[in-house]
């Protein structure tokens, strides 16, 4: 009985001592990267005061953001650029010294830096582009296509006769248009 | 009085099982490789295309999950039918159909394109999909084959042995025509595009899931020594013959219905006919080695006396079952999809894509090696299970036999 | 252009969406198959620069023929005889947008899906690739990405493992872009065979192509009641 306590006491003692040790190592590795330290400095967001939403905020939550943002999109089709992962990629990328962006994943930059620290697997980029690379999909042509949209049908004359000027794409829109 | 079962653990020498296991570990651990090989390059290592995207992987998949659930039908006959001399089969036959379905679903999920994303699979369901309901219905036979197996040796379970045994026997129905509903409610297809394709893998299953034991039961006692009865022996080969016509017979219907759907008769004569490598897996394959051979082994006045002539049969019948498969499953899928009745399709996007036309698929070899993994996932279970549990009776000798039949 | 380009950048974020699509719309397409130059790949072309394709490569070591019927196509060119008349026909050929899918029905989780304007697609973050939807489509409309993607496009995300197919570029739609890539490209090489837009518009251009002909669904007899309708077929 009292070999059992005795050993139960030393077990304590060691795993105190680990725990401790554990969290000196921590300390120090903390102190030497610094929290706050992995938004690359050629990126967009090192200009920023704060990240789309506060930053705290966004360490904690940035994947429930993210998640939230991908049903969203995918099933309600909404693209709205505040919680998108293409924002995300688009503030957060670093460039080169030739101004070529360098993927988000990539050794040090800033998705894939936090998650080494963290240990934590990340899989966006299975799929998801990580570099901004043909994201310019919305902006011009949405309003070339604005008489489509139903109930503007009645703007669809002055719209294709604007469309007209800009070359192959006019024949469509005529076409439609009429 | 009727006599109490012994049962045994499997007593081989150490060094023949540690060696057998060795040998299955080691075709498991290649399995595995060739399954990370093909999840880390992705699947144009393999043979399947966007035209063939169900590959070997799944022939052995289905065709083990088909089988196990037919292996239960050995202790379903004792339980549920109350046959008395089945009694002692009932154990091994559990233990069997649980290996061999954990081996099957195994090979069917390392052939996902995401099986990394398995927890997606056990928590989001799509009810309307037969495949979400398999899930449950494969899970849920792996359940029940255990709690039988339980009533079947615990004696305070024994007796709910009749009413569990009688769920388990519904349940495995139920999976097998799971299983072949699969393929038969694709209604894109020519081959599958038929309700006969679910009573035809019932039917199936009764077949390779009965060789499979045989061979099983034979191996084990073999080596171990312990007696096999003529008798009892003449039974299990006489209801493999049974089951091996009644599949021939469901084959005959199966093609009888597309010849008779006039709009399937070009996936018959592709089948029957001129299907080059398919043709050839069907007659030769499905129809004669795993059909008429072992029939006319079973039913053979002296060969069928002959212990090595009736593994022969076993072994026939399950290469002729994952030809069959084969056959269902990529035969069926390289035939192309009829879009475009009265016409013929000259050019199906880029040269090189396939449509309209017969689309090839050349197995490699870790879908193969995968797919062999699987069986020896379900042998190792076997080995162990029997090894360290009272799996198998000491005896099925005729004495033993006829002990047993008597009215208790 | 430049008065164009002005107003564009004014009214672009009114065009993008910010309620979630709705039943109020279901898109589609009319195919004119008489108009549908032999020889043309122009949509198919489009498809693949809108969507990333044309960025698939031919993994190191794969059989040439093999890839060809790897790679990712959301839209092909079929080329047809009738057996009777010797009548040629050509069509483009992509996911059909089914009312009743069977892709959906069969998908086990539920990644293969139905977006409330019609539009069926694959839920690429629960596709777990175990390909049953393509067993189940009758018109090949998909596409499992068999190798890794290197390159990919920040509005067509894609990679290895799950299965893809025509989406009627629905990245075009949510911001308000009633087009797809390859309408647009038939229209500008003058055929106008593929006409885009609502079919619960009776005003709609596609609804109105349709008025004046006939047209067909693949498969009618599946009653599947596709979005894509074919003439002269």
């Amino acid at each position: 009985m009292r070999y059992k306590q005795f050993t139960s006491g030393m077990c304590r003692v060691t795993s105190l001592a680990l725990v401790s040790l554990a969290l000196v190592a921590g300390s120090a590795i903390v102190q030497a990267t610094g929290v706050g330290d992995f938004v690359v400095d050629s990126s967009k967001a090192a200009g920023l005061e704060n990240c789309v939403e506060p930053t705290e905020y966004m360490r904690r939550n940035h994947m429930e953001v993210i998640r939230h943002q991908r049903d969203t999109t995918v099933y309600g089709g909404i693209r709205s650029t505040k919680h998108s992962l293409a924002g995300c990629v688009e503030c957060h990328v670093g460039y080169d010294a030739q101004h070529k962006p360098v993927g988000i994943d990539g050794d040090g930059q800033f998705c894939a830096a936090c998650h080494d620290y963290a240990a934590v697997k990340l899989n966006c980029f299975d799929c998801h582009a990580t570099v901004p690379q043909g994201e310019a999909w919305n902006q011009v042509r949405a309003t070339e296509h604005e008489s489509l949209l139903p109930g503007v049908e009645e703007q669809a004359d002055a719209a294709a006769a604007a469309a007209a000027a800009s070359g192959a794409k006019a024949a469509a829109q005529e076409s439609r248009a009429q | 009085m009727s006599k109490r079962i012994v049962y045994r653990e499997w007593l081989i020498q150490p060094e023949r099982y540690w060696g057998l296991l060795a040998i299955l570990a080691a075709v498991i651990a290649i399995g595995g490789a060739a399954a990370l090989y093909m999840e880390h390059e992705g699947h144009w290592v393999t043979g399947m295309t966007n035209s063939v995207v169900w590959g070997l992987p799944h022939v052995f998949a289905v065709f083990l999950i088909v089988a196990a659930s037919g292996a239960l039908n050995v202790a379903s006959i004792g339980t549920v039918f109350n046959k008395p001399s089945y009694k002692p089969l009932g154990r091994l036959s559990g233990l069997l159909a649980a290996g061999l379905l954990v081996g099957g679903l195994l090979v069917l999920v390392l052939d996902l394109g995401r099986p990394d994303r398995l927890l997606v699979a056990m928590t989001t369901y799509n009810f309307s999909s037969i495949f979400a309901w398999n899930i449950f219905l494969y899970t849920g036979f792996l359940a029940i084959t255990i709690g039988y197996l339980w009533t079947m040796a615990e004696r305070k379970g024994n007796y709910l042995q009749r009413p569990v045994g009688i769920f388990a026997f519904l349940w495995r129905l139920a999976l097998t025509t799971g299983t072949g509903s699969i393929f038969g409610f694709l209604v894109g297809r020519s081959a599958y595009d038929t309700a006969v394709l679910a009573p035809m893998f019932v039917v199936m299953s009764f077949a390779y899931g009965l060789a499979i034991y045989m061979l099983v039961l034979m191996t084990s006692f073999e080596w171990d020594g312990r007696p096999i009865g003529p008798k009892i022996l003449k039974r299990l080969k006489d209801l493999l013959g049974l089951f091996v016509g009644a599949v021939l017979y469901f084959t005959l219907i199966y093609h009888l219905t597309n010849l008779y759907g006039a709009k399937h008769a070009d996936f018959e004569s592709f089948l029957l006919l001129d299907g080059g490598l398919y043709t050839l897996m069907f007659w030769g394959g499905w129809v004669l080695v795993g059909g008429l051979l072992p029939l006319g082994i079973i039913y053979h006045p002296r060969l069928s006396k002959d212990r090595n002539w009736i593994a022969t049969a076993c072994a026939l019948v399950i290469a002729g079952g994952l030809a069959a498969m084969y056959v269902v499953i990529i035969g069926s899928q390289a035939f192309p999809l009829e879009m475009f009745p009265g016409k013929t399709v000259l050019a199906f996007g880029a040269p090189g894509d396939i449509g309209g036309a017969v689309a090839p698929y050349t197995p490699s070899l870790p879908e193969l090696l995968l797919g062999i993994g699987g069986v020896a996932v379900a042998m190792l279970i076997v080995s162990v299970g029997i090894r360290v549990l009272q799996f198998l009776p000491e005896s099925l000798s005729d004495r033993e036999m006829d002990g047993l039949a008597e009215p208790a | 252009m430049g008065a164009l380009a002005s107003s564009a950048a004014g009214d672009a974020d009114a065009a993008a969406r910010t309620d979630p699509v709705t039943d109020r719309h279901r898109w589609g397409m009319f195919v004119d198959t008489s108009k549908c130059a032999d020889g043309c790949t122009a949509c198919v072309d489009a498809c693949d620069q809108e969507n990333g394709l044309n960025l698939q490569s031919e993994p190191h070591g794969d059989d040439e023929a093999k890839w060809q019927n790897q790679r990712a196509v959301w839209i092909r060119k079929v080329k047809l005889r009738d057996q009777a008349t010797g009548h040629v026909t050509n069509l483009p050929l992509m996911c059909q947008h089914c009312e009743h899918p069977p892709c959906v029905d069969v998908c086990p989780t539920g990644a293969s899906f139905k977006r409330a304007d019609g539009i069926v697609m694959v839920d690429r973050h629960t596709c777990i690739g175990c390909r049953y939807c393509m067993m189940a489509c009758p018109y090949k409309a998909r596409s499992f990405i068999h190798e890794q993607v290197d390159q990919k496009l920040t509005r067509a995300p894609r990679g290895m493992g799950c299965v893809e197919s025509c989406n009627l570029c629905a990245h075009r739609l949510d911001t308000g872009d009633i087009s797809t890539a390859c309408a647009d490209a038939c229209a500008a090489e003058n055929h106008h065979a593929i006409v885009f837009g609502d079919l619960k518009d009776p005003t709609s251009p596609v609804r109105q192509a349709m008025a004046k002909q006939t047209s067909r669904q693949i498969r009618e007899d599946l009653e599947l009641n596709t979005g894509v309708r074919y003439a002269g077929i």
